[in-house]
Parts: C-alpha cells; sequence; structure tokens
C-alpha cells in the first residue's frame, strides 16, 4: 500500500463500485487534500454499452449487474494489476442483498488480488458526498436525502460522523410521485413525468395536505398524500391532470422544505445539503434555496449536479476518499452485503 | 372472514389480530389498489410482532424485520410492484425464507408471481371504500 491517505500532498484514486439497487455503477475519482475530480463515472444503463455487450436496462436482478460490471470495470480503464487505483469504495448496504453482493464480491476480490484497502460504503453516505464535487459544505451540515426508497434528514457533524434525525414512516417522497403518476395515468419515472405536467398546471387548484408538518418532530409521511390523490380523482374526475400534478408537487416540496427549514432552526447547521434521486426536482431546489436565503442564519445551499443525483458509483469513492484519509478500511474478508445497513 | 375498517388504526388492528392466529411459516399475500392499505395492514403486523416500523418496501424491494415474539423471530417485508419478469424472483433467495418456521412472509402486489409458488398462503383483499374506510377480505388457505 503505497499511497500516503490524507497526509501527503499526492492525490490518490479511488475506484467506486455500486450494485444496491436498479443501477450498476462504476467510477473513477481523484481525491487531493479536500477536492475530488471525478474521473470516469459509468452507469450500466446511461453507458454506450448497448452495441457491445447488448441491451442494458435497469432491472432489479443480479444477474443484470453481473453481466455489466465487468464490462464497465473495462470501459472505465481499470489497468488489470490495479496499478492505477490506490484503495476500493464499495456500497455495502442499506438496498437488495442479491445486487448488493454483485458489487460487494467485485470490491472483495480486487482488493484482495491488488492488495489494496477497501471500504465498506453506506449508500446513502455516498448520496451526501455527491455534493462534494461542485462544493465543500462546512459542518454541521443538515442533508435532505430524497429519492425513490428514501426520505432521510441527516445531520452530518464532520466526515463520516452522523446522526439520523428525522426519516419516512411510510413511503418516500420519490416513491409518492410515481405512485401519483400512475394513478394519473403518467409514465415512468413519475418523478419527471409530475413535473414535467406540474409546468402547465396551476400549484394552488387543489389543496393537498402538507402530511407532518405540525408532527413536532422531524419525520415524514407520504402514504396519505397517495391516497389523497386517489380519493381527489374519484370525487372531482374533472380535475385537470395538470392541475393535480402541480398541486401535488407543491404539496410535496412545501412538506420537504418546511420539515427542512425547522431542523435548520433547531440544529443551527452551518450548511444545508439536499441529495438524492428527488434533489433533480427543479421546483424543490427553488423553494428550497428560496427558503433557506430567507432563513435567519442564511446557510449556504448545496445540490449535486444532474448527473450525480441518482444513483451512481462517484458518490460511493467520494465517500470512500473521506474514509480513506482516516485510514478507515475494512478487511476484505469481513465485508458483507448488508440490507438493513445503517449510517449511525 | 370481512372486516370492515374505518381509519388506518383499524387496519392496524385488524393486522394485529391476525398475528394471534399465526404460528410461524406463513405467507400473507396482500392484494389491492394503489393507497388501500397494504403497508399500513404490514405495519399494523410489525406492530404487533414488536418489529421495527414498517416503511413501504416499493423500492427496497424487500425489507425484512428482526421481531420480538415467542415463535416468529422475522417479518419478511416484499412487495413485487416494480417487478414485471417472474424471473427476477429466482435471483431474490426467497426459498431462503419461505416456509421457514420462525418467519412471517408478507408479499404486497404478488400478482407477477403465479399462486402455485406459495403453499396455502393466507389471502388478504383490501379495498378502498370511500377516503378513510377500507374493506378487508381475510381468507385463510386450507391449512
Amino acid at each position: 500500500m503505497n499511497a500516503n491517505f490524507g497526509y501527503h500532498a499526492d492525490p490518490v484514486r479511488i475506484l467506486g463500485i455500486e450494485s444496491s439497487c436498479d443501477e450498476t455503477a462504476i467510477a473513477i475519482v481523484k481525491g487531493d487534500g479536500d477536492s475530488i475530480i471525478v474521473e470516469k463515472n459509468l452507469i450500466a444503463s446511461q453507458a454506450k454499452l448497448h452495441e457491445k455487450y447488448g441491451g442494458v436496462v435497469p432491472e432489479v436482478a443480479a444477474r443484470k449487474h453481473t453481466d455489466v460490471i465487468f464490462p464497465l470495470l473495462v470501459e472505465a480503464g481499470v489497468a488489470r494489476d490495479g496499478s492505477n487505483i490506490d484503495a476500493i469504495a464499495v456500497t455495502a448496504g442499506p438496498g437488495l442483498v442479491p445486487a448488493l453482493r454483485v458489487g460487494v464480491e467485485l470490491g472483495k476480490t480486487l482488493a484482495w488480488a491488488w492488495n489494496k484497502p477497501l471500504i465498506g460504503v453506506n449508500h446513502l453516505e455516498g448520496h451526501i458526498y455527491s455534493v462534494w464535487f461542485s462544493g465543500k459544505p462546512s459542518f454541521p451540515a443538515l442533508c435532505l436525502l430524497v429519492s425513490g426508497g428514501h426520505t432521510e434528514l441527516i445531520l452530518m457533524k464532520d466526515h463520516g460522523v452522523y446522526e439520523l434525525i428525522g426519516k419516512t414512516r411510510d413511503d418516500a417522497a420519490g416513491e409518492c410521485f410515481d405512485k401519483a403518476a400512475k394513478l394519473l395515468g403518467l409514465g415512468y419515472p413519475g418523478g419527471p413525468a409530475v413535473s414535467k405536467a406540474a409546468l402547465a398546471g396551476k400549484r394552488d387548484a387543489i389543496e393537498f395536505p402538507r402530511p407532518m408538518l405540525e408532527s413536532g418532530d422531524f419525520d415524514f409521511s407520504f402514504s396519505g398524500l397517495k391516497t389523497a390523490v386517489l380519493v381527489r380523482r374519484k370525487e372531482h374526475p374533472e380535475d385537470r391532470v395538470e392541475d393535480v400534478c402541480a398541486s401535488l408537487e407543491e404539496a410535496i416540496v412545501d412538506t420537504l422544505v418546511g420539515k427542512t427549514l425547522s431542523a435548520v432552526e433547531k440544529y443551527q447547521p452551518t450548511s444545508v445539503i439536499l441529495s438524492g434521486g428527488v434533489s433533480a426536482n427543479k421546483r424543490l431546489r427553488e423553494k428550497l434555496a428560496d427558503a433557506l436565503s430567507h432563513a435567519a442564519a442564511q446557510p449556504p445551499f448545496f445540490t449535486p449536479d444532474f448527473a450525480y443525483t441518482g444513483d451512481n458509483a462517484a458518490m460511493i469513492a467520494a465517500a470512500g476518499y473521506f474514509h480513506a484519509k482516516q485510514k478507515d478500511f475494512a478487511d476484505p474478508l469481513q465485508v458483507v452485503a448488508d440490507p438493513n445497513m445503517r449510517l449511525v | 372472514m370481512i372486516f370492515e375498517s374505518a381509519s388506518v388504526e383499524q387496519t392496524k388492528q385488524i393486522a394485529a389480530d391476525i398475528v394471534g392466529q399465526l404460528q410461524g411459516g406463513e405467507t400473507l399475500l396482500l392484494e389491492g389498489d394503489l393507497g388501500s392499505g397494504k403497508t399500513t395492514f404490514v405495519q399494523g403486523l410489525a406492530d404487533a410482532l414488536k418489529a421495527d416500523h414498517a416503511r413501504s418496501p416499493t423500492f427496497s424491494i424487500m425489507n425484512v424485520y428482526q421481531t420480538n415474539h415467542s415463535k416468529i423471530r422475522e417479518l419478511v417485508h416484499l412487495d413485487f410492484y416494480r417487478m414485471k419478469n417472474p424471473r427476477e424472483l429466482a435471483e431474490l433467495g426467497l426459498e431462503e425464507w419461505l416456509g421457514r418456521k420462525d418467519a412471517v412472509v408478507v408479499i404486497e402486489w404478488p400478482g407477477v408471481v403465479a399462486d402455485a409458488a406459495f403453499k396455502n398462503p393466507i389471502r388478504v383483499q383490501l379495498s378502498v371504500v370511500n377516503a378513510s374506510e377500507r374493506r378487508i377480505d381475510i381468507s385463510f388457505g386450507n391449512r
């Protein structure tokens, strides 16, 4: 192990591996001090592997991950002997075990064969680090993580030090978008479909609930909002779909923004991070940025470039880099896919 | 057995009452439209089994909750909503859980899988009556 993680000026290269859910992804990032540069960021469903290796669609299937993970490794330009890689970071959880295992076993194998350090990264932590490619949030940072499977408020006190302060009690915000889109006969994925229709709708046309906004804690609940859309469609079939979408998006965004602001007041973070798949939602970005600019402390706001909002391996490598700086390595013989892996 | 539920709390209570009849090893198939209360029903099962709070597994596909119950050690919560191909199931490693005497498997949106895959499942059919009321039809297999 030649690289001097953290203490020398030498930059280090981290190989990132992600296969926790639908996406298979491989990335190489270069870390130097507190800066991270993405050198390669390949996601199977987006990569132009179609001609070479056959069609690739995101699918919850371990077989799919297995089929594409080596082609991605080759495509990323990883040397056969690992000579251009200093450490390996792999998503160890949470996620679906058969899917996770594909990435975890690859990471372990490479680490063992190359005799390079291995870092087991929590998928949620990866999403938080997706903002480090374009900024350097100061601590404590409050992170709102929103995706199809997650809605969490996390206080990040330092690199690798987290406190979970709130999460959804039922459905994630992204799931609410997707299922409402289904109820409204729109396409998949539902978030972009609802947002697109919302542009032509009135955001105050229908008064949907803002669930749990007054609950006094930082938990979320989006299941009732889904049901509210269902009931509204039955009782008012004459509603314009655009108006339903606009009103629903506003309800989801208001709820997320409202809770985040309450958490800002209580925890007084010096920066706020919005990440995860739903952070691609423009209305959410705008309203949260606007609300924070009017908050007493006006904490700086960080959100990833659109390329890094969804699941990717660059964010896993970025999280791995900061663990590597602290020499927080895992034994390749001990790492296992952990479906319920906790951040704290 | 047909139950009428007037609230989320009642739906959870109906599920909790079912737990009293479980021995471990059962599979429950939950059917019903979006918003009919399937995840709410599972939350009732999880609460009665003193497990962690149950959340929707639509994206995660499978959540496993540790319980605190004399016979049932784990509640396996599955959701096949996003699955299009029954072959995907083969890779989930479900055989590890189905029929295990110390676990209960509950599946939302089981439609993608042929009925024959489950031995004497308990079927739970939920339907929306109005904004708050649900009809819950529970039929036990011929065990």
